[in-house]
């Protein structure tokens, strides 16, 4: 207890400095609870949104290229250790006969006893199907065609129309997204009849428990599976949203740990501080017997009282945090997310990291304090502060710098997961702050000379204050260095990937609307199709410009599964695609002609490159195809190939069209969309319009860009935090000095000059430096994310985003230093008299 | 002008819980080249005698005139002006920068002046020299003795050629011997440069050195005695350092 007295007492002595760390703490706690709430808030319902859509697979097993296979494979699966449960697959397009009335819809085959198979559905009405002949039927289908329960529909099958008895109302559980209808549920083994296919299925999704690793789990499916078929990530997830999450919550887990450095950086700085100011006291203290280890204590006390007041403020404050940023990210997923989050782990987390920054912080001052000689600090005027860099932290900041090099290297290559690329940074930028004190001699020299031409004496003055506190003065500068080059490199990173996304956007969303079956393609060829003629009757309507009918499917190129995107590129003048590198116009014309585009994952993956060729087997059939271009995808995880849809059906016998791309004349696109609407529900299709999705992407980019701000602020903020404490221990260090300096005639101006010329020492190495690093962090980044995305994101280089962050940053340290400086110059001249 | 300082009245009172009167009117007059020293038990108010002298810190009460000038009516600005041309300070602490050398300390009244940085090293030179210390130009004052650290302090007042000197308890950390080379060289500057000297000190040796001892207690001068010109030569080596 009397270690946390002396503490307490050491805390009420100077409680302008503990109150700057403990803010710092705070601000570190509450980032770490801010961003692990939201982080596990969207991840939960970013799963929910998925499930709705396609299952809560964790992994499907499919046909290589797509196609059909036999559900007796189940069996063998059963058996690997880890299989949660298996759900079989089976969907397939159809039509539905009301009394006077018919709709399209989807047919999705499950199975009575097995609950996973229903998941995203609920019974609103009626009960399942119990025998074959029984259908569910999705509520806004049901209203279309004025089905109850008990009706006698009748449904399109491979065995001509069959009656159905209608049991039950169905209804996804989470709110869908997109105006979704007609969906017909059926017992499994009764669709499979009807549609001539016994005992096959489109696909087995498989639920894993929990905490499996996906990817060992796909190696152990792997051995039991025959040539044919092949576990995967269900494709449908790598998703333009998935990407976009993932790399917020990289730069939100960026940001939090960035903020915890700094905050170690800083409570580090404060406890070597009053150590050294304390020299004197501790070695009284050593001299009448304490302890190394009651030194030690004593200190550790002082940063666990510090670390428990960081946690209780830094709580309440990230909580809040935490609900703006699952805000944020709810508009970036277009979804409501849950606003009372589960707070237990991200309230667990912030109680463990404020105390273990300070104590972490303060493990290297207190062993230094343990170390004071009891004779040591009773001499009169010793300059304790060793002026020469140690050795060793050089060498542990060259180790670092290369460490971490192999870690963004590993990241890059795809060796590691992202997180180790947050590691990376984290040890690259303390390796950094561990070689200031090497390299801040020649720096400040550099420095130093103009701030001399500006500054004169006071000026010189600064820059030996600057340097004879090497190790306050390194951390200070590392603080800034931080903050300055975290903002760049996520700064960048996000413009590069939210240009990349609008470019993307602008290049290939020539339509207006765009007209598809209900539920996503899960397995593509099998996928409801639309008739073509059906396409001819959408290019008569009224304000119809241009009608592009595309046709899906799965298909097997050079060995990898692909989604071959078969459309009318007659129709184009120029190249609805967003190309990497070639002539448009050529490529356009060997569109044409035959050849096809390769999306630059699968390019990636299967190494061709433009002018190579490229087989691509689609059931029987089977074709060389040139590769005219390579162009960025988003969808199906960028796993895409185009080709003319002419082409495609002559040499791969692709039928049907899975989606209508329409678009309007200008005038008439509001007149235009109710009539589509009602043709959409007539027919049992999704209508989307482009301008909803526009606003779709436009509000994701402008929630991250929001987000980003607020980090950056936060990140100078710490910063300056760190000039006005480090600023403020020098001024209050040089008490006696100043006062001499004013006693022999300096005036009040040139003391507030000598304090902003250490502002603009520090300032300007900590700013630049920054800079530099955050341009090259932002590259490695930029690399990062394209190993994460399997493609190549363009590096977006915004000069005037650096620029204005050296500039904010310099006047935040300017700013910072104006209360330090004028503390400063109120120091009364009789302070260098007082004896003590 | 007859007197460089001129007292009337001075008090200082320090207000608080108690109020503490350091001074309580305290009437002083000094003519150029004259060396005083200030005695009096701990706490009798020399050292705020002195700083209110060095324009240092206002008085509660009386005026003070140095050189001629009234010092009440001049600004912060215009008091720390004239404390950097026109009068030097030595300190018991030896206050020191300890990021500047030795030759750069002296320098610094000068450069604060304006002066160009060669000039000013150039009479800092000098001024070294005239305390002995040539051969410690370049040491930072944590490289050199007590004694050595307070002459380069004695340069650093007189390097502006100030008209008076102040110094609270110079030799109080320093051996005799050292004290007595500090004491000889303020001496010297009193004979040979006419600068008033005001030096406060515990130590009657020293004392014995100067033209006049000011006895103060409890804020009052309780004993004003000049010394005959001519005792001052015996005094001089008198002391064989220990
Ligand atoms: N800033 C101050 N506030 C309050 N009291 C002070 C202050 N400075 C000096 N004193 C008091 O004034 C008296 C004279 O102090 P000082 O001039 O330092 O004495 P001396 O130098 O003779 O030892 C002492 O009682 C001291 O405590
Ligand atoms: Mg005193």
């Amino acid at each position: 207890m009397i270690y946390f007295r002396y503490a307490f007492r050491e805390l009420q002595r100077h409680p302008g400095r503990w109150l700057i760390s403990l803010l710092s703490v705070v601000i570190a706690v509450a980032a770490i609870v801010a961003v692990s709430s939201a982080t596990v808030t969207t991840r939960m319902a970013y799963q929910q949104v998925f499930e709705a859509l396609s299952g809560r697979a964790d992994l499907e097993i499919v046909a290589h290229g797509g196609g059909h296979f036999n559900q007796g494979i189940a069996e063998k699966i059963r058996e690997v250790p880890g299989t949660r449960a298996i759900v079989p697959v089976f969907h397939r397009g159809t039509i539905v006969y009301g009394d006077d009335d018919k709709a399209k819809a989807l047919a999705v085959g499950f199975v009575p006893d097995n609950p996973e198979s229903l998941a995203g559905l609920e019974i609103v009405e009626g009960k399942l199907p119990e025998r074959i002949n029984e259908i569910a039927i999705q509520s806004s289908l049901a209203s279309a065609l004025g089905l109850k329960v008990g009706s006698r529909p009748r449904l399109l099958t491979s065995s001509g129309l069959r009656t159905f008895t209608v049991s039950g109302i169905v209804e996804p559980e989470t709110a869908a997204r997109l105006r979704q209808g007609g969906m017909v549920l059926a017992r499994l083994d009764g669709l499979q009849r009807v549609f001539r296919s016994r005992d096959a299925v489109d696909a087995l999704q498989i639920l894993l428990p929990e905490e499996a690793d996906a990817h060992d789990a796909i190696s152990s499916y792997a051995r039991v599976l025959p040539s044919e078929l092949k576990a995967q990530v269900p494709s449908s997830r790598s998703g333009l949203a998935e990407e976009t999450l993932l790399l917020t919550q990289v730069s939100l887990n960026m940001a939090s740990a960035l903020s915890f450095t700094t905050a170690v950086f800083i409570v580090l700085s404060v406890f070597l501080m009053s150590v050294g100011e304390r020299r004197q006291q501790l070695a009284t203290m050593h001299a009448v017997g304490a302890t190394r280890r009651q030194i030690v204590r004593m200190i550790s006390a002082e940063a666990f009282l510090m670390g428990i007041g960081g946690t209780v403020f830094g709580i309440p404050l990230g909580v809040y945090g935490g609900s703006f940023l699952i805000r944020v990210m709810g508009s970036l997923l277009q979804t409501n997310l849950p606003p009372a989050p589960d707070l237990r782990w991200a309230i667990g987390t912030g109680a463990v990291v404020g105390p273990a920054i300070c104590l972490l912080a303060s493990w290297f001052p207190a062993r230094r304090a343990a170390r004071v000689s009891p004779l040591e600090g009773m001499r009169p005027v010793v300059d304790m502060e060793q002026r020469r860099p140690r050795r060793r932290t050089t060498a542990i900041g060259v180790i670092g710098l290369a460490l971490s090099l192999l870690l963004a290297l590993g990241t890059m290559r795809g060796y590691l997961p992202v997180f180790a690329a947050i590691v990376a940074l984290i040890i690259s930028l303390v390796a950094t702050v561990l070689l200031i004190p090497a390299l801040l001699g020649p720096v400040v020299a550099l420095v130093g000379y103009p701030l001399r031409r500006v500054f004169g004496l006071e000026g010189e003055m600064s820059q030996r204050i600057v340097m004879r506190r090497l190790t306050r003065s390194s951390l200070t500068i590392g603080v800034l260095l931080m903050a300055v080059s975290a903002s760049i490199g996520t700064g960048n990173a996000v413009f590069s990937i939210t240009e990349d996304v609008r470019s993307w956007y602008e290049r290939t969303i020539t339509a207006d609307f765009l007209l598809r079956p209900m539920m996503p393609e899960m397995t593509g060829e099998q996928a409801a199709s639309m008739s073509e003629s059906f396409g001819k009757q959408l290019s008569a309507m009224q304000g119809v410009k241009m009608v592009d009918s595309i046709s899906m499917a799965r298909v097997d190129a050079g060995g990898q599964e692909a989604m071959l995107v078969a459309r009318d590129f007659s129709l184009y003048d120029q190249v609805p695609l967003d190309l990497i590198g070639g002539d448009p116009e050529v490529v356009l014309r060997k569109l044409r002609d035959g050849a096809t585009v390769v999306g630059s994952v699968l390019a990636e993956r299967i190494g061709v490159e433009p002018g190579d060729t490229l087989r691509i087997v689609f059931g029987e059939q089977s074709h060389e195809f040139p590769v005219a271009a390579i162009a960025t995808e988003y969808t199906f995880g960028g796993s895409i190939l185009s080709l003319d849809r002419e082409v495609a059906k002559k040499l791969l016998h692709v039928e049907g069209v899975n989606t209508y791309l329409i678009q309007a004349r200008p005038e008439s696109i509001v007149q235009l969309e109710p009539k589509l609407a009602a043709l959409a529900d007539e027919n049992g299709l999704l209508l989307q319009s482009f301008t909803e999705l526009w606003r779709v992407i436009n509000s994701m980019v402008t929630g991250v860009t929001g987000g980003l701000w607020v980090l950056l602020a936060l990140g100078l903020v710490v910063g300056g935090l760190g000039v006005i404490n480090t600023l403020t221990m020098n001024v209050l260090e040089q008490t006696r000095e100043i006062g001499m300096l004013r006693a022999i005639g300096m005036r009040r101006r040139q003391i507030v000059k000598t304090v902003l010329g250490q502002a603009a020492v520090l300032g300007v190495i900590g700013v630049l430096a920054g800079a530099a690093c955050g341009l090259s962090l932002a590259r490695s980044i930029n690399l990062t994310l394209g190993s994460t995305f399997g493609r190549y994101v363009p590096f977006v280089m915004r000069p005037e985003f650096v620029a204005l962050l050296v500039i904010a940053g310099l006047a935040i340290v300017m700013l910072a230093a104006i209360f330090p400086a004028r503390r400063a110059a109120q120091l009364s001249p009789i302070e260098a008299m007082r004896q003590e | 002008m007859e007197h460089v300082i001129e007292a009337h009245g001075l008090t200082k009172v320090y207000e608080g819980e108690v109020a503490v009167h350091a001074q309580r009117g305290i009437d002083l007059f000094v003519p150029p080249a004259t060396f005083v020293a200030i005695m009096g038990p701990s706490g009798s108010g020399k050292s705020t005698l002195l700083h209110i002298l060095g324009a240092l810190e206002p008085p509660t009460d009386g005026r003070l005139l140095l050189e001629g000038t009234e010092i009440g009516k001049l600004s912060d600005e215009e008091r720390t002006l004239l404390r950097r041309r026109r009068i030097g300070f030595v300190f018991q602490q030896f206050n020191l920068l300890p990021i500047f050398t030795a030759v750069e300390n002296v320098a610094l009244p000068l450069r604060l002046d304006g002066v160009a940085e060669s000039e000013a090293r150039k009479r800092a030179s000098e001024a070294l020299a005239m305390v002995g210390l040539e051969h410690r130009e370049n040491h930072l004052p944590s490289k050199i003795s007590g004694g050595e650290q307070q002459r380069v302090a004695v340069a650093r007042a007189l390097v502006t050629k100030p008209a008076i000197i102040l110094a609270d308890e110079p030799t109080g950390n320093l051996d005799s011997a050292a004290g007595e080379r500090v004491i000889a060289m303020l001496r010297g500057l009193v004979d040979e440069q006419r600068q008033t000297l005001v030096l406060v000190t515990h130590d009657p040796a020293v004392a014995s050195r100067a033209d006049r001892v000011i006895h103060v207690r409890d804020g009052h001068i309780d004993e004003d005695s000049e010394r005959p010109e001519e005792e001052i030569p015996a005094a001089t080596g008198a002391r064989p350092p220990r």
